[in-house]
């Protein structure tokens, strides 16, 4: 796992005015859990077999890119070293929790994916949101390559953009979504008129999509484009 | 003829599934224990055999909590009297860290809760688990206030979600009505 030292972080949908938020020392899993990571795991917890897991945590399309092999399924020996996708967030918590460790925060996960190569936030470095925006516009492959093959970044994480969309902890607790609009009573701000016009840096399209890209998402979702690495709080 | 065979084909299905173990799309699959508001553990599948009408609620919140709980109430004292003391209601603490049983258990006083209810302080994994299992939202914002959802939903006797509505004085009605729906056997059921 990468250290990453405590910091500041701006949410992007509060108004300049409104308090960062301070991101304790942690550390984060160097490249998302591979297929063959979460074969291990599947095979110590048979629960989160394909055919086992129940519907409350994960669609039908759970693991779909594994092969049946007898009575389980299992990965592509050559997908081995691909980041695992068609997971759902149950099953990403539970895979972190097997390893005393527990998904990232939004806050946490924007936080590290602000640093350049060279930087702790490359966010104001010049091509930083336009090499995001490249991979966005890109058409997926049909598989994602191999994890840690990127230049890591200033953290020495890899493959924070580029490769796959991951889950987070609170993927769903930005509340700028439909329903809170009539029924939560805090950042009201956020919601008011419509949208970017009181964010810190409109600009940042790029999180405006990962912002909007989580929130429509369930817990259950079990996506091909969508993964995850795990966190630990750190020592210091 | 057919519709009595189709009948008894279903009430049958439905005893094996009771004593079997928890539909898989369950919310009681959210494994984990509990602590109730007398600090006794407790599994959600425990709460089994009776509807639940749950809901998600931040005890310190002078907002819409109140208002959560008054329509749970509401619901409470509308429903019909054979059915009254086998529908239950849960309340969940979305500030575990900041709530003991026993501060549950000063709140259920302070609300005047009937035996009926049950308050539950997880961890905070296991509220969020059971958070996105009913499809609610929440953040912990600045100095430990909570955004949630407003949402209060009616789970059957297996703990499967029936139905969901905003725990607003007037939301909450749709909860009222499909439990004035719900026949006295299927509201017991002892096999669970």
């Amino acid at each position: 796992m990468a250290n990453v030292t405590a910091g500041e972080y701006r949410p992007l949908f509060l108004s300049t005015d409104s308090p960062v938020v301070n991101v304790s020392s942690f550390r984060i899993d160097k490249a998302p859990v591979t297929n063959r990571e979460f074969q291990n795991f599947v095979e110590k917890n048979p629960k989160w077999q394909r055919n086992a897991v129940p519907s409350l945590f994960a669609e039908q399309t759970y693991l779909s890119h594994w092969v049946d092999t007898d009575s389980k399924s299992a990965p592509n020996p050559t997908d081995f070293e691909k980041p695992v996708i068609y997971v759902s967030w149950y099953a990403a918590q539970s895979y972190c929790q097997a390893q005393q460790k527990r998904l990232p925060t939004v806050a946490e996960w924007e936080y590290v994916a602000q640093a350049s190569f060279i930087q702790k936030d490359g966010s104001q470095e010049k091509g930083y949101n336009q090499k995001i925006l490249d991979w966005y516009a890109k058409a997926s492959k049909q598989t994602p390559s191999d994890v840690g093959k990127d230049e890591p970044n200033f953290w020495g994480v890899h493959n924070m953009h580029g490769l796959i969309w991951e889950w987070t902890e609170d993927f769903n607790s930005n509340l700028i979504s439909g329903e809170s609009r009539d029924d939560s009573s805090v950042n009201k701000e956020l919601y008011c008129a419509s949208g970017s016009a009181g964010a810190v840096n409109p600009s940042d399209y790029a999180a405006f999509m990962r912002y909007g890209f989580r929130s429509s998402l369930n817990a259950k979702f079990t996506l091909g484009s969508l993964g995850f690495r795990c966190a630990q709080d750190g020592n210091d | 003829m057919r519709m009595l065979i189709i009948a008894w084909l279903l009430s049958f299905s439905s005893l094996i599934m009771a004593d079997s173990t928890v539909p898989s799309d369950s919310v009681y699959q959210v494994s984990g224990t509990w602590q109730t508001e007398n600090g006794q553990p407790i599994k959600l599948e425990s709460l089994a055999g009776k509807p639940q009408v749950i809901a998600l609620i931040f005890t310190g919140c002078s907002n819409s909590c109140p208002i959560i709980v008054e329509s749970m109430k509401r619901v409470e004292n509308q429903t019909p009297s054979n059915l009254r003391n086998h529908v239950g209601f849960v309340l969940v603490s979305l500030t575990p860290d900041a709530d003991s049983p026993k501060s549950l258990k000063a709140f259920a006083e302070k609300k005047g809760l009937s035996p009926n209810w049950i308050l539950l302080k997880g961890t905070n994994e296991l509220v969020r688990a059971l958070s996105n299992a009913l499809n609610s939202r929440y953040k912990v914002v600045k100095d430990g206030d909570v955004a949630h959802s407003n949402t209060v939903t009616l789970l059957n006797s297996r703990g499967q979600i029936q139905v969901q509505a905003s725990g607003t004085s007037t939301g909450i009605q749709p909860i009222v009505e499909a439990i004035e729906k719900i026949h006295p056997s299927q509201a017991i059921d002892s096999k669970l």
